[in-house]
């Protein structure tokens, strides 16, 4: 998942512009980013309508607070997606349903290799099947960071810029939760 | 809440494709919520009828609350006066 390409940033910052002057103009940003930022919802929720709905909530907050967007280095990208991110948090706060959410072996592997877990072992299903468990523990935060980092393939940078810290802070908060998760597991 | 499973298919794909995601993209929808949220009724407030009776009514009764209690307090220095002067005779 990437958030912008180089090139296409000074387009941006264009368009952020003329949206502040006049909200018709978000229509094009609006349609940049929409499947971007869907994708980044169903992916934490699994749930095609409800992402639906919360992602026009989402580009709703958007272009109500444009006004109060920076361009602080960070991509608009990533401003979306602490919005999205905001919203997903206060959904699981008011559901008292439990949203199922598929991923990836190839994710989970992965997560496993950055624990220093041999090839071979990580493959094991009854191991993942208890790294699950260990999973669904996890506080909506943390679950997050993990999302992002294992299961939506996001860069540290990335995930720096959707939580507005440096990508050295990113990576030993993910360090640090790999070590938790580890030590529960085994 | 929230619980992982793992899908062990990499074939089965749950993840929405780009038509199916184009479905819920609507922004004349966004644009028609933002003006509802944002841009003032066209119609005043007061030349509503059922408003305008609502605003009335609200007027009358601050007008009779206003006045009971003036009423009253004009009442209490009243007697205030009188046991004063009945005090002083």
């Amino acid at each position: 998942m990437k958030f912008d390409r180089p090139n296409t940033e000074i387009d941006d910052r264009d368009q952020i512009a003329k949206a502040k002057k006049n909200r018709e103009a978000f229509g094009p940003l609006y349609e940049k980013y929409f499947e971007r930022v869907f994708l980044f919802i169903f992916k934490r929720l699994g749930d095609e309508d409800t992402t639906g709905d919360i992602c026009q909530l989402v580009f709703l907050k958007a272009m109500m607070n444009i006004d109060k967007y920076e361009d602080r280095g960070a991509p608009f990208g990533a401003w979306l997606f602490r919005i999205a991110s905001n919203e997903l948090n206060m959904y699981f706060r008011k559901s008292k349903k439990t949203h199922v959410v598929e991923i990836e072996e190839s994710g989970l592997v992965h997560m496993m290799k950055e624990m220093e877990v041999s090839e071979d072992k990580s493959v094991e299903i009854e191991l993942q099947e208890k790294l699950i468990v260990v999973m669904n523990a996890l506080s909506p935060d943390q679950a997050e960071l993990i999302d992002l980092r294992f299961f939506q393939s996001m860069s540290f940078k990335e995930i720096a810029d959707i939580y507005d810290i440096s990508e050295a802070s990113a990576k030993m908060k993910t360090y640090r939760l790999l070590e938790k998760i580890k030590k529960d597991w085994f | 809440m929230r619980e992982y499973k793992v899908n062990r298919d990499p074939n089965k794909s749950k993840t929405p494709s780009k038509e199916q995601i184009d479905k819920y993209k609507d922004f004349g929808r966004l644009s028609h919520q933002y003006d509802k949220l944002t841009k003032r009724p066209k119609k005043p407030l007061y030349k509503d009828p059922k408003v305008f009776i609502a605003l009335v009514l609200l007027v009358v009764i601050a007008y009779l609350i206003a006045e009971t209690i003036d009423h009253s307090k004009k009442e209490d220095i009243k007697q205030e006066q009188q046991q004063e002067q009945q005090q002083e005779d």
